[in-house]
């Protein structure tokens, strides 16, 4: 699905990623987690090709094509997707339109009939329901006065529209209460099969117990220090990264 | 000079040869001997006035154009927009009405009154000394009209009548070998009760021209009038326009102006909220691009209690255009409980687009609800990421978001067919 090698990422003048490696499965859902500034973010919006980061070395393959050299909208339309850690809002642009423009744009890309009004909006109202979400939502300016759990709901809603085959979901947990944490993972689960994989970058293990991830990851610095297992989550929530640091130095 | 045809001057020289001779003293007499009286006390703003600081007329006082210009019998239709034959339509081919296509009995049926007063036609006095409200206060460019105008139009919709097709002005500048000049003078009365809408559409023929409209509205009380000013001139002509409105007792008003282009386009607004509960919506949307200048300067007097204003500008500008906006609101003594609120908000889409902003408040009421402010910034970079991570293109991400800054204001027109072709105005002004 994404073949991470050696990547080194400077903004301005700090480098934060230092040799990045990481490989994802098709099915495979990828929990990477580490302290502030450890370079998570920076990660999601490279991989999702925002502008003002400089790629000094290293290369990433998303199903068999050069990611890096994607323009943004190329890479969605590859089937990549990011749900941003703060959404922002669009005045003046109605949601459901936006969200139409959005899958047409993708159809058009793969040769694809465009997805009539009429269509959109019965597929649409079943997506609404996934995600426990109005269907006043999508006729209103896209993120614009929603609550930081509407947004987010907002993204997963685009997300199992877009059906991406990798989706990078930045702090997707920050933010929510548990209802809508609950809400936010079973739109997850549901969308998981074994064509789609995830990468899921949080602060906290309690978004976990509700997923079920094949991988944690711990980045630190700029690379990935540690990969395990689920229970690796729950070590991290209670003895903290400097337990990470501290068995590296160790070793 | 009348009628020498094609022989050409700069307003200047017009305004010069005005003081120096009575030839221009026809039929309107007192009224010319005001404009005489203004031009002999004051000259033509310079970039020192006030009120002129962004906005340099040196261009148009420098070209020569044809003034009283007499066109034969149009031989062709004169364009006009898409819907006009939904509306009661007046054409107005460089500054005078052109007959031929009139339909005055549909403006009968529809219990208009509709009087076009020409200078060949005497003893109209009586009936223009009740129209001249707007020249208590003159400015250069009324003076200028009140000189040259050949002909006013008045249109008076009597008390309690609700008119159920728009009135369409559809102002059009045709230059053949020199420059045009037309000195519009248009007069509107809505009685107690009446209901109306007016568009007002400029276009020219692509050549360059100076239109210098004064528009005169009354309104009664309870009388309610849709407006809207579309904006569509040749990229090298000249506007310059003074609309004045004084709104009766729970009169309600809303307005739209909508700049689309002209090398140099100046509205000057004046809304007076004459009576007690007055209501005034009124919006501005500006597409600028290549070079044109684009100033809306909006004066909103509160004079009555208990009124409301609403205004809401925004500019669109692109290329090296130049986007003016200033707002004067006045709260007078009397005017306790006036809720008046000003909106100016600019985007610029190159970095050699520029605007000046100058919304101003002055309060003399104390228990008032007024607000301004004025934004202006580019398109967001955020934004356009967000737009384009869903795999929409850069172009079509920064027409969405442009379209979305302007959504406020298409959104909020009401006659449909005016929606339609703004939305086609704005397609093509993204494309």
């Amino acid at each position: 699905m994404i073949k991470i090698k050696n990547l080194k990422v400077r903004v301005e003048d700090k480098e934060i990623l230092k040799g990045l490696n990481l490989e994802v499965k098709p099915g495979e859902l990828h929990v990477i987690m580490g302290p502030n500034g450890a370079g998570k973010s920076t990660l999601a919006n490279v991989l999702s090709g925002k502008s003002g980061y400089d790629i000094i070395d290293g290369d990433v393959n998303f199903s068999g094509k050069d990611l890096l050299d994607m323009t943004p909208e190329a890479r969605a339309c590859e089937g990549l997707f990011m749900s941003f850690q703060y959404p922002i809002a669009i005045p003046g642009v109605n949601n459901m339109y936006f969200l139409k423009a959005s899958v047409n744009a993708i159809q058009k890309y793969r040769n694809e009939p465009e997805i009539d009004a009429i269509d959109f909006l019965k597929m649409i109202r079943s997506k609404l329901k996934e995600v426990d979400l109005d269907e006043k939502f999508i006729k209103r300016p896209v993120n614009e006065g929603f609550s930081g759990g509407e947004k987010k709901r907002n993204e997963i809603l685009q997300m199992i529209t877009l059906k991406p085959t990798l989706s990078i979901l930045d702090e997707t947990d920050s933010g929510l209460d548990i209802d809508a944490l609950k809400i936010v993972s079973q739109g997850i689960n549901n969308f998981r099969n074994s064509e789609r994989s995830f990468i899921l970058i949080t602060h906290y293990q309690r978004m976990l117990d509700y997923l079920e991830p094949d991988f944690i990851h711990v980045l630190i610095d700029g690379k990935i220090v540690k990969t395990g297992d689920k229970s690796l989550a729950q070590d991290l929530e209670d003895k903290g990264y400097s337990w990470v640091r501290e068995t590296m130095g160790s070793n | 000079m009348g009628n020498q045809g094609l022989s050409t001057f700069t307003p200047i020289q017009i305004v010069n040869a005005h003081l120096q001779s009575r030839d221009f003293q026809d039929s309107f007499p007192s009224f010319r001997e005001s404009a005489q009286d203004y031009f002999t006390k004051s000259g033509f703003p310079t970039s020192k006035t006030e009120a002129w600081r962004f906005t340099n007329i040196s261009p148009i006082l420098k070209t020569k154009f044809e003034y009283h210009h007499h066109q034969e019998e149009n031989k062709d239709q004169i364009p006009a927009p898409t819907y006009a034959d939904k509306c009661l339509k007046i054409d107005i081919l460089n500054g005078r009405v052109a007959g031929k296509s009139l339909d005055h009995l549909s403006f009968e049926t529809e219990g208009i009154l509709l009087n076009i007063i020409s200078e060949d036609i005497t003893d109209t006095k009586t009936v223009l000394s009740s129209l001249v409200s707007s020249d208590g206060n003159p400015t250069a460019f009324t003076a200028l009209n009140m000189a040259l105008f050949s002909q006013v139009i008045h249109l008076h919709i009597p008390d309690n009548h609700i008119v159920s097709k728009p009135i369409l002005l559809n102002i059009f500048s045709q230059s053949s070998e020199n420059p045009v000049s037309s000195n519009i003078r248009i007069h509107i009365t809505g009685g107690k009760h009446s209901q109306f809408t007016i568009i007002e559409t400029y276009s020219g023929n692509g050549k360059t021209y100076f239109n210098n409209s004064v528009i005169d509205i009354n309104l009664d009380s309870d009388a309610k009038l849709e407006y809207y000013k579309i904006q569509n001139e040749s990229d090298t002509s000249y506007h310059i326009s003074n609309t004045v409105i004084n709104q009766g007792k729970s009169s309600i008003m809303n307005a739209n102006i909508l700049s689309f282009s002209g090398k140099l386009i100046r509205n000057d607004i004046q809304v007076d909220l004459n009576g007690e509960g007055a209501e005034l919506n009124l919006f501005g949307l500006t597409l600028g691009q290549s070079q044109d200048h684009i100033d809306n300067t909006v004066l909103v007097n509160h004079r009555k209690p208990h009124c409301m204003s609403n205004q809401l500008f925004k500019n669109i500008l692109d290329h090296k255009s130049h986007g003016v906006f200033s707002g004067l609101i006045t709260v007078y003594e009397d005017a306790q409980k006036t809720d008046a609120r000003q909106k100016n908000q600019n985007l610029l889409l190159s970095e050699t687009a520029s605007v000046n902003s100058n919304p101003q408040l002055e309060i003399n009421a104390d228990d008032v609800r007024c607000s301004h402010g004025s934004t202006t910034g580019q398109l967001d970079d955020e934004a356009i990421f967000y737009l384009r991570s869903r795999g929409i293109s850069y172009e079509d991400a920064r027409k969405m978001l442009i379209s979305g800054f302007a959504h406020e204001i298409v959104n909020g027109i009401g006659y449909t067919p005016i929606k339609d072709s703004l939305n086609i105005f704005l397609d093509n002004y993204l494309t």
